[in-house]
């Protein structure tokens, strides 16, 4: 069943960087000390099941809450609780040193045959593996692990569109595998969530991995399984293009795609999600990609969950140059000081490039062999020159010109360049509601390509702000009228 | 290079300076780099600037303007020197007094307005054209990416109306010192008969300075569509516009209407529908807003060339449009999102 690819709008192709993630896998082992945050992805901190001093070992629960929507927090190492935070440098965590030993316990009950299990039990191995907290709202199972439960999932898409300037190389996280491993990831999901529809979702490069799954899933006995190609194009790997694109809904702006009864998870979420069930392996690592200039090699490294990015970037950081570390996304990540944060359980990809406080002379006469634009303007557009990013914003601030790049590429189809005046002019009311403000996605794409260096995005947050503050927030009304799901009584 | 960046930190720090600093900001600006780097998310930015932007608009006129100093003479060049330097005091005057750096747009308008004069232009015409574009174009609306009219166009109507004898009856072909006083669409008017359209192409004929070369228009119009810097919509749907109205009415009344090829081919159509009509600040910045705007400007500028006393419309179409853009985006909007 492959399905026509969608009309998308907007978004931009950022093609032929310099300083792609290299597609070899080093694995990093166990790190001496590791600090595992209790608040992962941005939920509310669990409890710590652990005190000072005592033993723990690798894939161990040591957090867990089964009052609140969340997923337990594993311990990443053998060895000794050192110290428990309770506000580290990104919210409470646990300290543990490590006894030096990189073995895993494998979890209870898990099986090669896993056809033979039971829901109830693969859902536990997903649940006490913490694989269903590798993706952000959670995977739901009978667990209260995300806001809805799996008997309520419509649609699971599995999404492997390289949209963001750096992406991890699929060939790393499937090495070592067959795409018989990813079928069977999704049949696992399929057969706890009995109504799903499966969809996987490339680029067009992706296309043969996609038909080899589907194969693979067919071979098993999954047929529901759909595949769509998106173009390459960011934000096109974004649950809020992704719901409309690939299944033609309408996405409740202000809420998530699991509200629709939609899960999307990456690769490496999906494969860690059956290494748990069909390995009894718990989801203690992450493979994180490096990326940018500001690294003298580019490996993919395995790595504990906890790890301090001071120990792991040390070793592949060109010293010699002013650095930025970036988490995940050079568009929309956050600046990572490296000496204070660890690997969480969402991390993809570590980005380092170079602090540029100083452009070069004559910028707008330059030839522009390596400048990546949305205009085209540089030669980069038309010769296969690799781009080169750095963190100099490279111009003026100027006076909007209504040069409509941002109209042109918004993926939600708003109009930042209108948005934005009423924001610096503080005319800020139902109008700007009407305009369809809260359809803003914060991609960041509009900030990117503006002429006049505008932080269009950053504006109309403050304006979406002001209007929340307002009681103008329009996001009460979507959760009737598309019949959202994953609310209490009271809350709807 | 590090000595020239030690030198503008000490003038931009020196008392007796401190009233020019804009001026020294925009020195710096336009030989140096940016000194300043992204805040947070997004951590890197495109490439394009308003500085790039409006070199890119210059470099599709580059032909036209080299054509124009070939066929005219250096006087051509004498013009945009002083269109430059007088509009340019303005500019800086302006800046001064709002204590903001000197913006790029004027780079842009400097340019336009000696090519859209006669080639006969005396200096203290073309000087006073520019003077009253800028400052009543312009600076009284705020500056660039907050004017209404093309500042050009507003220069070109004051000194058309102000000075009429010289700006309608003074022309001169390529290459020769005739006052000829007839333009190719004067000369249709009166006989009926077109000016050859190879001729017309290469800008072997009476015109403004800049719109005669009509091959480097067009290589101009290319380079600014390859390049994303104009709107095709409009320039597209102004010409087309035009090539259709044209074609209806010379079908039916061909003793009135001009045949729809020497409509485009001739005056300063090509020009302004590359490089006026498509001025994102004072143009829609809606896609079928652009679409109307275009369709409009071509159905004015063919109604004055027919029916009115001038011989040609574009700037008058295209200044009147300017006034209805804000109207056509809005409705465009409000049809958008309706409540």
């Amino acid at each position: 069943m492959a399905r026509k690819r969608k009309r998308v709008i907007g978004g931009y192709r950022f093609a032929r960087f310099a300083g792609q993630p290299q597609p070899e896998l080093v694995e990093a082992g166990a790190a001496q000390v590791v600090t595992i945050g209790l608040a992962p992805a941005g939920t509310a901190p669990v409890r710590p099941l652990v005190e000072q001093g005592e033993f723990v070992s690798a894939g161990q629960i040591i957090a867990r809450d089964d009052e609140t929507v969340g997923n337990p927090v594993l311990a990443s190492v053998n060895g000794t609780v050192e110290d428990i935070l309770k506000r580290g440098g990104s919210g409470p965590a646990v300290v543990i040193r490590s006894d030096g030993t990189d073995s895993c316990r494998p979890l209870a009950g898990y099986s090669a045959e896993w056809n033979n299990l039971s829901s109830d039990v693969l859902e536990k191995l997903m649940y006490l593996s913490g694989a269903s907290g590798c993706v952000a709202g959670g995977i739901p199972t009978r667990f209260n692990s995300a806001a809805i439960g799996p008997e309520e999932v419509e649609h699971i898409l599995l999404q492997i569109v390289p949209a963001e300037v750096f992406n991890p190389s699929i060939s790393v996280l499937l090495e070592g595998r067959d795409v018989g491993q990813v079928a069977e990831g999704l049949a696992i999901l399929a057969k706890i969530m009995p109504r799903a529809a499966l969809h996987l979702v490339g680029g067009r490069k992706q296309k043969l991995l996609l038909s080899q799954t589907r194969q693979a899933c067919l071979q098993i006995g999954l047929d529901r399984v759909h595949h769509h190609t998106l173009e390459a194009k960011y934000p096109n790997h974004r649950e809020e293009v992704l719901v409309p694109a690939v299944l033609g809904k309408e996405f409740p702006h202000g809420y998530s795609a699991i509200n629709l009864g939609v899960v999307i998870l990456d690769l490496q979420a999906l494969l860690q999600l059956r290494d748990a069930v069909a390995a009894g392996k718990p989801a203690i690592d992450r493979i994180v990609a490096l990326a940018g200039s500001g690294f003298t090699k580019r490996p993919h490294l395995r790595l504990r969950i906890g790890t301090p990015l001071e120990q792991v970037l040390d070793q592949y950081l060109d010293r010699s140059r002013e650095l930025r570390i970036v988490g995940n996304s050079l568009l929309t990540g956050d600046t990572l000081e490296h000496t204070a944060q660890t690997v969480d359980a969402l991390m993809s990809a570590l980005i380092a490039v170079p602090e540029e406080k100083q452009g070069p002379p004559l910028p707008f006469s330059r030839p522009g062999f390596r400048s990546d634009s949305y205009s085209r303007t540089f030669i980069a557009n038309f010769v296969p020159f690799t781009k080169t990013v750095d963190t100099n914003i490279h111009g003026e601030h100027r006076p909007c010109i209504a040069c409509t790049f941002c109209d042109n590429v918004c993926p939600v189809g708003i109009l930042p360049h209108l948005l934005h005046r009423y924001v610096q002019r503080g005319v800020i009311d139902e109008t700007l509601v009407r305009y369809r403000i809260f359809d803003c996605i914060d991609c960041n794409l509009c900030t990117y390509l503006c002429t006049s260096k505008i932080p269009l995005a950053q504006l109309m947050r403050k304006g979406k702000d002001s209007l929340k503050a307002e009681g103008l927030d329009p996001r009460g009304r979507t959760v009737h009228r598309l019949q959202l799901k994953g609310f209490g009584e009271e809350e709807a | 290079m590090k000595i020239v960046r030690s030198l503008f930190e000490g003038l931009k720090k020196a008392r007796p300076l401190r009233p020019v600093k804009p001026v020294i900001e925009t020195l710096e600006g336009i030989l140096l780099g940016s000194p300043e780097t992204t805040a947070g998310a997004p951590h890197f930015l495109d490439h394009i600037e308003i500085k790039r932007y409006m070199s890119t608009v210059i470099a599709a006129m580059i032909p036209t303007t080299v054509a124009a100093v070939v066929f005219f003479g250096w006087f051509v060049l004498a013009m945009i020197l002083c269109s430059y330097v007088v509009g340019g005091i303005i500019e800086v005057l302006f800046a001064l007094i709002r204590k903001k750096e000197i913006e790029e747009g004027f780079l842009v308008t400097g340019l336009i307005f000696p090519l859209v004069l006669p080639p006969t232009t005396p200096l203290w015409v073309v000087a006073v054209g520019i003077a009253f574009g800028v400052f009543f174009g312009k600076e009284v609306f705020g500056g660039t990416g907050r004017n209404i009219f093309n500042p050009a166009l507003v220069g070109r109507i004051f000194i058309t109306i102000a000075f009429p004898e010289i700006m309608s009856a003074t022309w001169r072909a390529p290459f020769s010192d005739v006052i000829t006083a007839a333009t190719p669409l004067a000369v249709y008017r009166s006989t009926q008969g077109a000016a050859p359209y190879l001729d017309l192409l290469l800008g072997q004929v009476a015109g403004s300075t800049g719109e005669v070369f009509r091959i480097g228009i067009i290589a101009g119009a290319l380079l600014l569509m390859v390049t994303r810097v104009s709107s095709w919509r409009i320039t597209l749907s102004y010409l087309a516009s035009v090539a259709l109205f044209a074609f209806v009415g010379h079908s039916l009344g061909p003793q009135t209407f001009a045949p729809p090829l020497f409509q485009l081919l001739s005056g300063g159509l090509l020009f302004g529908a590359v490089f006026m009509a498509t001025d994102p600040v004072t143009s829609p910045a809606t896609k079928p807003g652009k679409f109307i705007f275009g369709t409009m400007c071509g159905i004015i500028t063919v109604l004055i060339r027919t029916f009115s006393g001038f011989t040609e419309g574009v700037m008058f179409s295209i200044v009147f449009m300017n006034a209805f853009s804000p109207l056509i985006d809005n409705t465009i909007v409000n049809l958008k999102y309706r409540p």
